[in-house]
């Protein structure tokens, strides 16, 4: 079907090169709350983004509906609006050549969920929290959906990602906490040992200690780690921000800014699903190292700022409108020890389970500010002993890592924008809290 | 229109819903982006199509379809019945609908000049306008200009014989100067952060917006800004603007009086709410100065409509009143569980294909008696903060802290200093008790918050929040570093 709108829309277009994005995607998600079922939903969506480029002018229109009417509309009003755009230079010729189709092949455990599986495994993870008095609220969601990325010009990339995630919330009397699982096949998915988990931390919760906002030691698990990283991705790396002079990367690249222990990887091919092979510019994409043993060494670029910096174009490219570039499925190198040992090993530490509503108040040394939240515990000579309050942190990231004490062996994917993040659990010493709450 | 929804309600009741609704929307948006002296991105969205909600043996189901074609009615709608029978597996409560009446109505947000007909010279020219103003500013290394125009109809009709169709024009615009040095970034921006200042208007807003003539100062501030210092962190009374206020309002009031939120179904993602069931109407939430009214029929707001996305009418009501909290934010689905039989008409979804959730219609702080400058000049030692920069507030929304775009220090009634990433924290129910001045009606104003976030998967919902300057005693202020 696709080949056969774009076609009509090249065929009808007057501009000298056009491309389309085409979007097809479902995206189902059930959710429950106080131990029911509260909303289920399933949204199937296709659009299409048609560029014109003619004579160094750009515009783009979105739409959904594909009649040979619509389109006929579409295509006519959009060269309309390119005539009365303004010429800019840095517009590059659409990409050519290329017919290329990443994997598509879902795993079966994939292919079989719908409604009645996902309500199936809520009912079992409530039952697990239920017969230990715990209630539970969460989410069990499925996404799939490809982006089709066709030029006048005979290029062709089509760009799969699915998705699976069940988050489970329980809480009692003495506290909350949560546990999740992301992936793409739910060959590891195990609702037991999920619910089981949560169970397990609650028990922690019995014995509250009062602490107040200081500089703790702290162990992030991966989740709250992905969590507070993420800004570090969003701010800094990319070539316009090194260029605009608003990371940090302007004043430090090719310095040690981090612990030694620190490896970052923009790694576009590491999963299965959503592997991308070339960006939404069609350029390569490429495996950079963002972070080599604490030295921040490398951007990640695309067409534009890669001919302006003389660098080399990674194929970060992920909007052929906006000029800008972002990370694709970054991977943090792990320790040698697992989470559990790292724990066993730390004498006065704090384990921070998940962090909340995390902001950036400057982006140069990149200080966030957020709360922990669903269990924050005491760990004393080696053992996790009781539970705190929630705490207020406002710290510069780049203080934090390059604060890290040790990295652990086991690693999670957490859901980034495009694809995943691959994340270790982290020890950090002497992380900044700011306030705290009563609960 | 109304057949196809016909088609859709007659359809899921065949199938055996006991309640069906249809929306279905045609949207356009008109979008400009202009960037140190280019036009960035220009696009045009047209997007449509329908979404199906259902009551089936006591489970809801909701699907959706981007295709307006008849031949989609029958999957769609199975696939609503499909999910509604899988959700009523686990289901303990049963599902009980308020009691509000079904309404056939037509209603249309007003305008003066239909933003779609200006030609597009005109609005890339006044965005170019204010770029080249801001950048003779040396420090201001990035321009950024914004304009975006919607167009909506939707209809909406229902197994209750509801069948409304509403057509809402939104106009926004807006800029900022960041001025980039001393290895720090700053940013000002007019009249609003992200994105400028949005209101159920026609072109009529961009021209009522003296963005032209704002330009100068905002870039000369962003510029000041990097040769000033942080507030040192301490206790003092805080003054807060009108827009950072409204922020304020949206994010400690308006979110935890989210019903939905109360009653634990947000517990996993976006959290829950210290204004719980026990404390409904039993709550010193403010000071008595402090009165906040939740308003869907407020001229020109954002969660301004004629009828909310359950088909419930727009309706004005208290949440807090004379610092005493009053009313949560319902919709049909929860309104019996605090014993109440009708909605208080918050049901909204952002799109066709998603889910009506209850969302903060527009929420305003009502103005006070005093003049803004009597609120400085009572003030001996103090901090004026305003222009929204960073919020962040835990799960039960009571652990808050914002950093502002701009901040002046006050001493002995004048305002004395500019600082820079004003910072400042509190504990909502002791934070709202602690405001003794608020500015009077001459200072209110409304402000459009168009990136309100919510629900899984997510929304992105709009509304206003009217708000004049007021000032909070003894609040820490600052950056606290250990």
């Amino acid at each position: 079907m696709v080949d056969q709108i774009a076609k009509k829309v090249f065929e009808l277009s007057k501009a000298e090169q056009t491309e389309i994005f085409f979007y097809d995607g479902v995206e189902a998600l059930t959710r429950f709350g106080q131990n029911q079922i509260t909303q289920n939903v399933e949204s199937q969506s296709q659009k299409m983004s048609i560029r014109m480029l003619d004579k160094q002018k750009t515009a783009s229109m979105e739409i959904s509906n594909f009649s040979d009417k619509t389109i006929k509309n579409a295509v006519d009003k959009l060269y309309q609006i390119l005539q009365h755009q303004v010429q800019d230079e840095r517009l590059q010729p659409l990409p050519e050549d290329l017919n290329f189709k990443a994997n598509d092949t879902i795993p079966e455990s994939f292919k079989k969920l719908d409604e009645n599986i996902r309500a199936e495994y809520v009912k079992k993870a409530l039952y697990i929290l239920n017969k230990q008095s715990v209630s539970g609220a969460g989410i069990c969601s499925q996404s799939k959906y490809n982006v089709t990325h066709m030029t006048s010009k005979n290029y062709s990339h089509t760009f799969y990602d699915w998705k699976f995630a069940f988050s489970l919330s329980a809480k009692n009397e003495y506290g909350i906490t949560r546990e999740e699982f992301q992936g793409t096949t739910l060959d590891n998915f195990n609702i037991d040992k999920l619910a089981n988990k949560c169970i397990d931390s609650l028990n922690f919760s019995k014995e509250k200690d009062r602490i107040e906002a200081n500089k703790y030691d702290i162990i992030f698990t991966p989740e709250a780690f992905a969590e507070l990283i993420q800004y570090l991705f969003y701010f800094s790396f990319s070539a316009k921000e090194f260029y605009e002079k608003t990371s940090f990367m302007a004043f430090k690249k090719g310095q040690q800014v981090f612990s030694p222990l620190l490896t970052i990887l923009n790694n576009p091919h590491a999963t299965d699903s959503s592997a991308l092979y070339y960006d939404f510019e069609g350029s390569p994409t490429k495996v950079v190292k963002l972070v080599d043993k604490g030295y921040c060494n490398n951007l990640i670029s695309n067409r534009y700022f890669s001919k302006l910096l003389n660098i080399e174009n990674t194929g970060n490219g992920l909007s052929p409108t906006t000029f800008d570039c972002f990370p694709i499925n970054p991977e943090i190198e792990g320790g040698s020890r697992s989470l559990e040992q790292i724990i066993q090993s730390s004498d006065n530490a704090l384990l921070i389970n998940r962090l909340h509503y995390l902001n950036i108040i400057d982006p140069i040394t990149l200080t966030v500010t957020g709360m922990t939240r669903d269990g924050v515990y005491k760990i004393e000579k080696g053992k996790i002993t009781t539970s705190t309050n929630n705490l207020r942190f406002t710290e510069s990231i780049l203080t934090a890592l390059s604060n890290i004490e040790e990295l652990s062996s086991d690693r999670q994917q957490c859901e980034w924008f495009i694809g995943f993040m691959k994340v270790p659990a982290v020890k950090i010493k002497q992380f900044n809290f700011s306030s705290a709450t009563d609960f | 229109m109304f057949d196809f929804c016909d088609k859709v309600l007659n359809y899921a009741e065949l199938l055996g819903a006991s309640y069906a609704d249809i929306r279905i929307i045609i949207r356009d948006i008109e979008s400009l982006y202009t960037k140190n002296g280019k036009l960035e991105n220009y696009s045009i969205n047209n997007i449509e199509g329908f979404g199906v909600r259902v009551i089936c043996d006591n489970g809801w189901g909701f699907a959706s379809s981007s295709n307006l074609d008849s031949s989609q009615i029958e999957k769609t709608v199975r696939k609503a019945v499909s999910i509604a029978k899988a959700s009523s597996k686990v289901r303990k409560e049963p599902i009980i609908l308020s009691k509000d009446p079904p309404f056939q109505d037509r209603w249309a947000s007003t305008y003066l000049i239909d933003p779609f007909t200006v030609p597009f010279d005109n609005k890339l020219q006044t965005l170019l306008e204010i770029d080249e103003i801001l950048r003779n500013e040396p420090s201001v290394k990035i321009a950024e200009g914004y304009m975006e125009f919607r167009r909506e109809h939707k209809y909406f009709a229902s197994s209750e014989n509801a069948r409304i169709l509403q057509t809402t024009i939104v106009s926004g615009a807006g800029y900022s100067a960041t001025a980039v040095g001393n290895e720090d970034v700053q940013t000002r921006s007019y009249p609003m952060s992200f994105g400028g200042q949005y209101m159920q208007m026609g072109w009529e807003l961009v021209e009522s917006l003296k963005l032209k003539e704002n330009a100068q100062r905002v870039a000369s501030e962003a510029a000041a800004l990097l040769n000033a210092k942080e507030p040192e962190p301490k206790v003092r009374d805080l003054i807060i603007g009108g827009e950072q206020l409204s922020l304020q309002i949206h994010e400690s009031c308006g979110h935890p009086s989210e019903l939905d939120r109360v009653l634990g179904y947000e517990e996993n993602y976006a959290g829950s709410s210290f204004i719980t069931v026990d404390k409904y109407r039993n709550l010193h939430y403010g000071s008595h100065k402090v009165n906040i009214v939740a308003d869907s029929t407020l001229p020109n707001g954002l969660g301004t409509f004629g009828y909310d996305d359950d088909g419930v009418r727009a309706q004005r009501f208290f949440v807090v009143k004379n610092g005493l909290y009053q009313n949560y934010l319902t919709n049909r689905e929860l309104a019996y569980t605090i014993n109440e039989d009708r909605s208080r008409g918050c049901s909204r979804a952002d799109n066709f294909s998603s889910v009506p959730i209850i969302r903060m219609i527009n929420l305003s702080l009502l103005p006070g008696d005093d003049k803004f400058e009597d609120i400085i000049a009572a003030t001996e030692d103090g901090l004026y903060v305003d222009g929204i920069k960073t919020w962040s507030i835990d799960q039960m929304r009571l652990n808050f802290q914002f950093t502002c775009q701009i901040g002046y220090l006050i001493k002995n009634g004048k305002m004395i200093e500019m600082v820079k990433n004003p910072t400042y924290q509190g504990i909502t129910p002791n934070f709202w008790q602690s405001c003794d001045m608020i500015a009077s009606e001459e200072y209110w104003k409304p402000w459009g918050v168009i990136n309100c976030g919510k629900g899984q998967p997510a929304q992105v919902m709009m509304m206003t929040h009217g708000a004049a300057p007021a000032r909070f005693k003894n609040v820490m202020t600052g950056i606290v570093r250990h």
